[in-house]
């Protein structure tokens, strides 16, 4: 039904990935399989840039809590950048916010 | 192509003519009169859809053909929008055609030449007449814009006539779009006069003429009047033209074909053009006509035989379907190419491939920000046909388009473009009753105008006296400008003059603005498209009046912004008052938000479980929304809502299919989001979420959908549960 997609681009020890289309359960599972699999290659530091996802729902961004506990675990980092009004307004309903930066840019994660 | 005069072609062929002997043989005795330099401006009058311009176009095409007359082709609608430099448009028009017309090469119609190229071009084609059309556009360029221009350039064409010994025929397409300061300016009486480069322009209504061309103008001017065909004329026309091309048709069809022409005989050649199988002209009543005559199928094979060959890959012309859908909802037929993605959810390899493949087929134009579907407007009322025909299914963005653009006619955002179309037309009224009339100055200080009436001040009150206008636009000059999507309500070039000095042109920019809480940065953005469009240089630096009408009241706040960026603002009252001071018809208030009385509408919409299907509902409801005119985050607090609603109706859901139904309809001022699943009842609904609490696990829909909107509600039904979720329309929430 609904296309979901993303991108990676590792650098320096970091991944961005870009997400695009609705994050729903299965979605929320692509990336989780997908950080999983950078956590397996070194990779520690993640942004997940949302600002091409216009809608998420509440099952996504429980996996998305599961993801941000499992990098931390392991001494990583986990930010969001490029949220749409409307999603970081529910990240703060859910308290993500207190475990995972919510960046306007993915340069802010430099600051 | 066909000689004229012939009654019916002998193939389908959009240059041919198609009737109209009569008007033929006045259009050659024009021409001929012409030639022996007797040349005698007319009008042609004719309603709406008559074939005015179809025949002028053809006529047009005929003369350069023939090579005797050279015909200047202008279709004034277009510069209605670009007053400002109206004078050099119309001379670089004449430029370009007459090099046309010389080198024998309609091509160069279709290929803007560099200034510096046209200009040698035209030299070597015509001597000392391109000597001049080159001078008189550089002229122009430098000084472009306000009534002087012009008038210089309305002149253009009989010097050059003259200089050049050539006969010229201005053929001037929708002369009702423009005001008579504008009409008088584009066509002076010596311009009238003239015998050599005579005119013949095309306007709705007879009655129009003096106001056109002025009264003294309009005694020079012959008038042809455009009949429709008769209905057993037009009847006889459209079978003879579907038997030529291959088709036979019913009498349904026919009857459907020649009431949709009304009688025109150049629009009853495009219908059956379409039913035949080429790209033409057509309506929903018409298509719907056809298909009981069995003329559908026709018309689908046709389109999915192009689709077919312009694009091969099946999923490319599922993809290629679905942008057709969303353009061709939008009243322009086109779209942003970044709210196209946004609401297709598809790769955007996809959306490029299937983009061109439309291009391929000659479907679209993609600009650089936009894509436009060109022309059929048969296609609007195919396409999701088309889709079923081949996919077997209606696609859910189909769906959900029909859905909601069927269900919410006469909503309140609709309701607004209408009233603002109509809007803008009084408002041009009231321009054209400006010239001298002493006004007092707060009509345009919605501030100082409250404070007189709110102190009941009977003293004596400052006037101003209003310029003389002299042309009057209105719409999206930003489509004609170099920065689109800019829009305005009106632009008005006047000239203002002091007591003692020489009267200056002055550009008057208006654009009508909602007001409200959010006053203070509409008025900003307003300053700022303004400056803008004098950065681009499409207004100049100075001598331009920023009107913003308040469609409600500013605030403080918002009269303190006005001030502070010195806009000239009126409110409805000040609007009225002034239209009454003038004697002209007043410009109709806005329509309020949606009133108790305003009749109810719905959307229904059933979903199957399917992984992500709750995302239709979302677009269901985005569509509605915007119909609705809720803003932004609004509509997506209420999509996460809804998809919210839907996931827990599925988890909930006990039926086999579990299918879950939505209801979305507007009851008075509140927009109801029902969702009903058949299944166990929820047993209550959970307190608002406490700020911060974090989130574990599934259980968060319902305190979230509380957090989402106005209202919720659980009510249990025998066989399941409904979930009603209500968003308030009043207020500063919505618009």
């Amino acid at each position: 039904m609904a296309s979901f997609t993303f991108t990676t681009e590792v650098a320096a020890g970091r991944a961005i990935i870009r997400t695009r289309g609705y994050l729903s359960r299965a979605a929320g599972e692509q990336l989780e399989q997908e950080i999983v699999r950078l956590l397996g290659g070194g990779v520690s530091r993640f942004i997940v840039n949302l600002h091409d996802t216009d809608l998420i729902n509440s099952v996504g961004i429980s996996i998305l809590i599961g993801v941000i506990e499992r990098v931390r675990g392991q001494g990583g980092d986990l930010a969001f950048s490029e949220l749409t009004p409307v999603n970081e307004e529910i990240f703060r309903i859910m308290g993500l916010q207190r475990h995972a930066r919510m960046l306007r840019s993915d340069a802010e994660a430099e600051a | 192509m066909a000689e004229p005069g012939g009654e019916f072609p002998g193939v389908l062929e959009p240059e041919r003519f198609f009737g109209r002997i009569e008007e033929l043989g006045l259009l050659r005795r024009q021409a001929r009169s012409l030639l022996r330099g007797l040349g005698r401006s007319g009008v042609l009058c004719g309603r709406p859809g008559s074939g005015k311009t179809e025949l002028l176009r053809q006529w047009h095409k005929t003369l350069f053909r023939e090579g005797e007359i050279l015909p200047f082709w202008y279709p004034l609608r277009h510069s209605l929008f670009e007053q400002a430099t109206a004078g050099g448009d119309l001379v670089a028009a004449l430029a370009l055609q007459a090099l046309a017309f010389k080198k024998r090469a309609p091509g160069l119609l279709d290929r803007p030449l560099h200034p510096v190229e046209l200009a040698g071009a035209l030299r070597t084609a015509w001597g000392d007449g391109g000597v001049l059309l080159a001078e008189a556009l550089a002229g122009l360029e430098q000084r472009p814009g306000g009534p002087e221009a012009l008038v210089r350039a309305a002149l253009v064409p009989h010097r050059f006539a003259a200089l050049t010994g050539t006969r010229v025929l201005c053929l001037f397409d929708d002369a009702g779009n423009l005001d008579a300061a504008t009409g008088e300016g584009l066509w002076p009486e010596e311009a009238l006069a003239s015998s050599i480069a005579p005119l013949l322009a095309t306007l709705e209504d007879e009655n129009l003429v003096p106001r056109t061309f002025g009264q003294a103008s309009a005694s020079r001017l012959t008038l042809e009047r455009l009949a429709p065909l008769s209905i057993e004329a037009a009847s006889r026309l459209a079978r003879s033209l579907a038997r030529i091309g291959g088709l036979e048709l019913g009498e349904l069809a026919v009857a459907a074909l020649v009431e949709e022409s009304a009688g025109s005989p150049y629009y009853l050649g495009a219908l059956v053009r379409a039913l035949a199988g080429e790209p033409g002209t057509g309506t929903l009543d018409v298509a719907r006509a056809a298909a009981a005559a069995a003329c559908d199928g026709e018309l689908a094979r046709y389109w999915i035989e192009l689709f077919a060959r312009a694009m091969p890959d099946r999923r490319t012309r599922a993809v290629a379907l679905e942008i057709l859908i969303f353009c061709l909802r939008e009243e322009s037929g086109s779209l942003d190419a970044g709210r196209l993605a946004a609401l297709m959810l598809k790769p955007a390899a996809d959306i490029e491939s299937a983009l061109a493949g439309l291009t391929r087929a000659g479907v679209v134009r993609v600009g650089f920000a936009s894509v436009v579907v060109d022309g059929d407007p048969v296609l609007r009322d195919v396409v999701q046909a088309l889709y079923r025909r081949e996919f077997g299914r209606m696609s859910p963005a189909a769906v959900v388009a029909s859905l909601a653009s069927e269900k919410v006619r006469g909503a309140p955002a609709l309701r607004r473009r209408r009233w603002r179309e109509s809007a803008r037309v009084a408002l041009r009224g009231m321009f054209c009753a400006w010239a001298g009339q002493r006004v007092p100055a707060d009509c345009f200080d919605a501030a100082a105008f409250r404070e007189r009436r709110d102190a009941a001040a009977d003293g004596a009150v400052d006037e101003m006296t209003l310029p003389r206008v002299i042309s009057v636009a209105a719409g999206r000059i930003g489509e004609a400008v170099s920065l689109p999507g800019l829009e305005v309500d009106a632009l008005v070039w006047a000239l203002r003059g002091e007591a003692g000095a020489p009267e200056a042109d002055v550009a008057w920019v208006v654009r009508f603005l909602p007001g409200g809480s959010g006053g203070c940065e509409q008025l900003a953005q307003f300053e700022r498209d303004i400056s803008a469009l004098q950065m681009a240089g499409e207004l100049p630096a100075t001598r331009v009046v920023r009107w913003a009408i308040l469609e409600s009241p500013l605030d403080g706040a918002g009269e303190l912004a006005a001030a502070r960026l010195r806009l000239s603002t009126s409110a409805w009252p000040q609007l009225a008052s002034l239209a009454q001071l003038l004697g002209v018809a007043p410009v109709p208030p806005p329509p309020g938000p949606l009133a108790a009385a305003e009749p109810d509408f719905e959307i229904e919409l059933v979903i199957p479980r399917a992984a992500d299907v709750e995302l239709v509902a979302a677009r269901a409801l985005e569509q509605l929304a915007e119909n609705l005119a809720i803003d932004a985050l609004a509509t997506g607090r209420l999509k996460m809502a809804v998809v919210e609603a839907c996931i827990n109706a599925f988890e909930h859901a006990g039926a086999a299919d579990g299918r879950v139904r939505l209801v979305f309809s507007v009851r008075g001022s509140r927009l109801l989001m029902r969702v009903e699943n058949r299944g166990r009842p929820l047993a209550s609904l959970p307190p608002r979420a406490a700020a911060g609490r974090e989130a574990r696990g599934r259980g968060w829909g319902l305190t979230l959908i509380r957090e989402l909107v106005d209202e919720v509600a659980l009510e249990p039904r025998e066989d399941g549960v409904s979930l009603v979720m209500v968003k308030h329309l009043g207020g500063g929430e919505h618009g």
